[in-house]
């Protein structure tokens, strides 16, 4: 990729940092998080990446990338992070930035019989707002 | 006298049996537990944002009114629920600006001094594994239990706290107990897949296939766990294969109802216990 | 009074933010101000032969400099004063580089903040009194704390220098962790092979005495007199008797774990450190002995020939003097069941780096083979995680312990040497191979067949599997994947870190440990070995993870300090320190108790009041003991205590000039 001329506003980085209070400038690229999620094969860009995105600014990426939905948020890289980043608060930051500009409606609406509706309820919960 | 928080999913699966089976349980141990007056759904997920506190509001009733009912603390079945309610406590003890910001939207204030239990907490803490073994009747020799716990039981570890995190011991402590042999098996910790059941089927069939299979791999007879999703997931997981190769996945409850004697005789005692008084 | 006014331009580091021309012009309008200028490097020769030339020119008996911090060039200027006769508490410096122009941009703003600093500076000096250093005497003896490495590298280059040095060590044996390994890197050198010749230099060395089986009890004093209390450890064997036979240890019947080995094997309750132990004497574990804990047995005394068991030995304690303390105490390597994800503690086959090492060494628990601790048989893949618990900010320790990376390098190839058949994978996050020779033994590593896989491990876990394997689930970077290896074997490099009870030594020896607990040298820089005690100096990991070589260097250069010292007989005190007028002082002795270097303490003057002689208490400054931190002076309700260099006169001069 061509890094583009300007990264994230400072505005916009600003608004991340509200919203996780937390900080990737730490990130050191050991991949620990990478290790241990149990869904990064299906993911376009691994939770390391994700945060080496952040750090660089490049959110437009990051906003636009399969991952955000495909974390459960089970906090695995949470909890095994040396630097203390905690990548699935990251993670639900832009998950939250996705969902508050726009009122993208991912949810479909079926039943599937004998399904806990817990399931549906977290659905919800992360994907819509 | 406990208060009891169903959650959504185990009051509305009442046919699984994990309420009736607990409820039998816990009373033949001598501990009550009652439905709170009034719960809402707690939402199924803890939110990561930290600059909201709309979705804390139902966890924050359920806490609040086991305290205004004289409930000794707030008992639940669900690991999802447990862990949300666990973690809004944790919040509302801890961060000045959430209490803050929730109590002027209630319009009602809350100490934090609710405890929130989980049903096998209970056993241990307030049970204790001696008298839990001496209730069993019938032991579970041969049977090799794998022991699945869901991540959102076991993390954070700094709030959640109750079993080690990377290596948690109490349901095999409590399935030993029961005379079983708990089995060890690779991805005990890793999430099941949890609501992805729901609209992306294939990534928690994935992730609970991986669980299952280690467990097999491991000798296992049967998997038992605390969470309807994660029962769903894994078993759900194993829809395409053939009814003899599949791994059981009950709730923990059902191999204990079966070594303290059988779910009829537990509820005989019970209602025996209660005429009696 | 003659005040000479000198402003550094510090090339441009003050001068692009201070107009420095301007400063020196409004200085020179202060009363007793005689000369000012502004110099574009003071420190240089040109610089300072420019401030004796204004000296001897204008007959300056004061001078103030306005350039960068005390710290660095104080020293310089002071010197300056000396060599034109002049006392060097006559100089004053003002801080316009770190207390100003790095510290602000705005030109105007800066310039009048430098002009208030000098113009402060010129009213301290103003109230500047003579201060004299004095001599005192040393004690050409040296302590160096700690038998490893750098402990006897110190002890032998103080003693080669023909001092007296106490070799102190509170294990039964000296030789330090490097007894403990099998091979160092990067030349593969038998670590017991080039260090027991040190031991024995060590022990035969007539200027050293080794004192073994002990520990500091106290230390008072001050550079050149120290006082050490020593607890020599009452090991039941008689060591002038004890021919080192071994008959006692053979017939023992007690085992115990034994820690040299980290637990993998087992010890007998008399027991001696390893085979090369120096002194090659016995001692008896007082707390696993059956004789002490019951009163039964007794079996060693019985078949002693030479009559060296004495079971009534008691701890003894040993006043000494020293000029010097060398501190080379060492580390621990952290065991992390705090690190649950590593599983270690929880399956008998995941093991530290150390305890690899031990397998490895031929004397160690496994003869030299490495086997599967869980059921003794031959690993066929081996794990390496590096980075457990250093580098972490969240569960660990923040910094880098340094030598991991080169001794997992070495421990790949040594497996791949001996067992060729074995598979090693390495994960890493990055290698710090920085050292002489460090990259081309990297590289020897990778092409013996180690295979580095960068990505931090995430969780290694049982399989449950009939051979009670583990799976160890990992990530490469390269290949962008999640990896999953199947291991009979993990090796966790954890980190080194200072010795549980550093800290306790560390407030004895009156010097600091930062927030990791290693002990803080004077100047990260320039002064690695020193610490801010005079007199007390530092060798070793107790410092700072580092290699052999590195180790070796700075006991070396910590003797050579010692060496100086002993050298000139004499050490200069710093002058700027407590001073009692005594006619002022009422005797409150409020003072003493503030004092944290325990430096004041009363004293008896007679004077003669009203036609008598009386004698009155007041109190006295032990000033090579004090070091000036102006607890008393602040204290003092007479205003008789005083900080030479920092006058009561001479702050609030300071105050009411701005």
């Amino acid at each position: 990729m061509r890094f583009p001329q300007k990264v994230a506003s400072s505005a916009v980085q600003a608004e991340l940092k509200t919203i996780t209070q937390k900080d990737v400038k730490d990130c050191y690229q050991c991949m620990k998080c990478s290790s241990g999620c149990p869904f990064v094969a299906d993911m376009d860009y691994k939770p390391h990446q994700l945060m080496l995105l952040t750090k660089l600014g490049l959110f437009d990426q990051v906003l636009k990338s399969r991952s955000l939905w495909v974390c459960a948020s089970c906090l695995t890289c949470s909890s095994r992070c040396p630097r203390d980043i905690e990548p699935a608060v990251i993670i639900e930051g832009f998950r939250a930035m996705v969902l508050r500009e726009k009122s993208d409606d991912k949810i479909q609406a079926f039943h599937k019989p004998g399904m806990p509706r817990q399931a549906l309820i977290a659905s919800m919960r992360k994907n819509r707002r | 006298m406990l208060g009891y928080y169903p959650g959504c999913t185990v009051r509305a699966q009442k046919d699984d049996g994990f309420e009736r089976e607990s409820m039998a349980i816990l009373a033949t141990l001598g501990i009550p537990a009652l439905d709170l007056s009034e719960w809402e759904c707690c939402g199924a997920v803890y939110p990561l944002t930290k600059d909201e506190y709309a979705p804390l509001l139902s966890s924050v009733r359920a806490l609040k009114r086991t305290g205004e009912e004289n409930r000794q603390g707030l008992l639940t079945l669900c690991s999802a629920c447990y862990h949300v309610l666990k973690r809004v406590n944790n919040r509302m003890q801890n961060d000045e600006v959430a209490k803050k910001r929730v109590e002027s939207y209630m319009g009602a204030s809350y100490d934090g001094s609710t405890k929130v239990y989980h049903l096998i907490e209970v056993l241990q803490d307030l049970v204790g594994l001696d008298r839990l073994k001496a209730s069993v009747v019938k032991p579970l020799t041969g049977e090799k239990i794998a022991c699945y716990y869901g991540c959102l039981f076991l993390r954070p570890k700094e709030v959640m706290g109750l079993v080690d995190a990377e290596n948690p011991q109490l349901m095999e402590k409590i399935v030993e107990a029961m005379g079983a042999t708990a089995v060890t098996y690779a991805y005990r910790t890793d999430c099941c897949g949890a609501f992805h059941s729901f609209q992306k089927e294939q990534l928690s069939q994935n992730a609970s296939q991986r669980i299952i299979l280690a467990a097999k791999a491991a000798g296992a007879t049967q998997m038992v766990t605390a969470c309807p999703l994660c029962k769903y997931n894994l078993e759900h997981c194993q829809k395409d294969l053939a009814l003899k190769d599949r791994l059981p996945v009950r709730y923990i409850t059902a191999p204990m109802v079966e070594a303290m004697g059988g779910l009829t005789a537990l509820e005989q005692g019970e209602s025996a216990r209660q005429t009696a008084n | 009074m003659r005040i000479g006014v000198f402003i550094c331009w510090c090339g441009s580091n003050i001068k692009n933010t201070v107009d420095v021309e301007r400063v020196a012009q409004e200085i020179k309008k202060l009363p007793h101000v005689v000369y000012s200028s502004d110099v574009q490097y003071l420190c240089s020769e040109v610089g300072q032969s420019e401030i004796g030339r204004a000296i001897d020119e204008h007959k300056l008996d004061r001078v103030v400099i306005g350039a960068c911090s005390p710290r660095m060039h104080e020293g310089t200027f002071q010197q300056v004063m000396i060599s034109k006769g002049l006392n060097p508490f006559y100089v004053e410096i003002a801080n316009l580089r770190e207390h100003c122009s790095w510290v602000h941009t705005d030109k105007e703003k800066a310039t009048i903040k430098s002009i208030d600093l000098v113009r402060k500076a010129v009213a301290k000096t103003k109230h500047a009194i003579p201060l004299y250093s004095e001599q005192l005497g040393v004690n050409k003896r040296a302590l160096v704390i700690g038998g490893g490495i750098a402990g006897i590298q110190a002890a032998i280059d103080i003693a080669d220098a023909g001092y007296p040095v106490d070799l102190l060590e509170k294990e039964s044996s000296i030789g330090g962790k490097m007894a403990q390994f099998d091979k160092t890197f990067p030349t593969l050198d038998c670590s017991a092979c080039i260090l027991t010749p040190k031991m024995v230099e060590a022990a035969t060395h007539k200027n050293i005495t080794l004192l073994t089986s002990s520990q500091v009890e106290g230390v008072s004093g001050y550079v050149g007199n120290f006082n050490v209390t020593i607890r020599r450890r009452a090991t039941s064997v008689r060591s002038d008797l004890c021919n080192g036979c071994g008959e006692c240890v053979t017939k023992c019947p007690k085992k115990v774990d034994n820690e040299f080995d980290q637990g993998q094997s087992k010890r007998k309750a008399i027991y001696t450190l390893f085979p090369q132990a120096v002194p090659n004497k016995p001692v008896v574990d007082r707390e696993n002995c059956t004789y002490f804990k019951t009163g039964k047995c007794g079996l060693c005394k019985r078949v002693c020939t030479a009559g060296a068991i004495d079971f009534d030995m008691q701890d003894e304690l040993v006043e000494r003097a020293y000029g010097a303390i060398i501190v080379a105490t060492g580390f621990d390597l952290n065991k992390p069941t705090h690190l649950g994800e590593y599983h270690y503690g929880q399956h008998p086959d995941v093991i530290t780096s150390l305890d690899l090492e031990r397998m490895l060494n031929a004397s160690g628990p496994t003869s030299g083979k490495v086997m599967r601790p869980s059921n003794g048989q031959k690993p066929k893949r081996v794990v390496f995680i590096q980075c457990v618990g250093s580098r972490d900010k969240h569960k660990g320790n923040p910094y880098c312990s340094k030598v991991c990376c080169l001794y997992t390098a070495k421990h790949a190839l040594l497996l791949g040497e001996k067992f060729p058949d074995m598979e090693s994978y390495i994960f890493y996050i990055d290698v710090r191979a920085a050292g002489k020779n460090y990259e081309e033994f990297y590289e020897k590593a990778r092409r013996q067949g180690a295979k580095y896989l960068r990505g931090q491990v995430s969780k290694v876990e049982s399989l449950g599997d009939a051979e009670n394997r583990l799976l160890v689930r990992g990530f490469d970077g390269s290949l962008g994947e999640q990896v999953e290896i199947e291991a009979d074997l993990v090796v966790l490099a954890t980190s080194i870190e200072p010795k549980a009870d550093a800290k306790q030594l560390a407030s004895m020896l009156g010097i600091s440990s930062d927030q990791n607990g290693f002990y803080t040298e004077a100047h990260a820089k320039l002064k690695p070995f020193e610490t801010q005690t005079q007199g007390v100096y530092l060798a070793g990991v107790c410092q700072g993870p580092k290699d052999i070589p590195e180790a070796v260097t700075q006991a070396s250069g910590a003797a050579a300090k010692a060496i100086i010292m002993f050298n000139k007989g004499q050490v200069k005190s710093v002058p700027t320190t407590a001073i009692v007028n005594q006619d002022l002082c009422s005797g409150c002795m409020q003072c003493k108790p503030v004092c944290p270097y325990e430096a004041i303490s009363k004293e008896q003057v007679a004077e003669r009041v009203a036609g008598q002689t009386r004698q009155r208490v007041v109190a006295t400054v032990n000033r090579a003991l004090c070091q000036g931190c102006g607890a008393c002076a602040g204290l003092c309700r007479s205003g008789a205590m005083d900080i030479g260099g920092f006058t009561s006169r001479q702050l609030l001069a300071e105050v009411d000039s701005l």
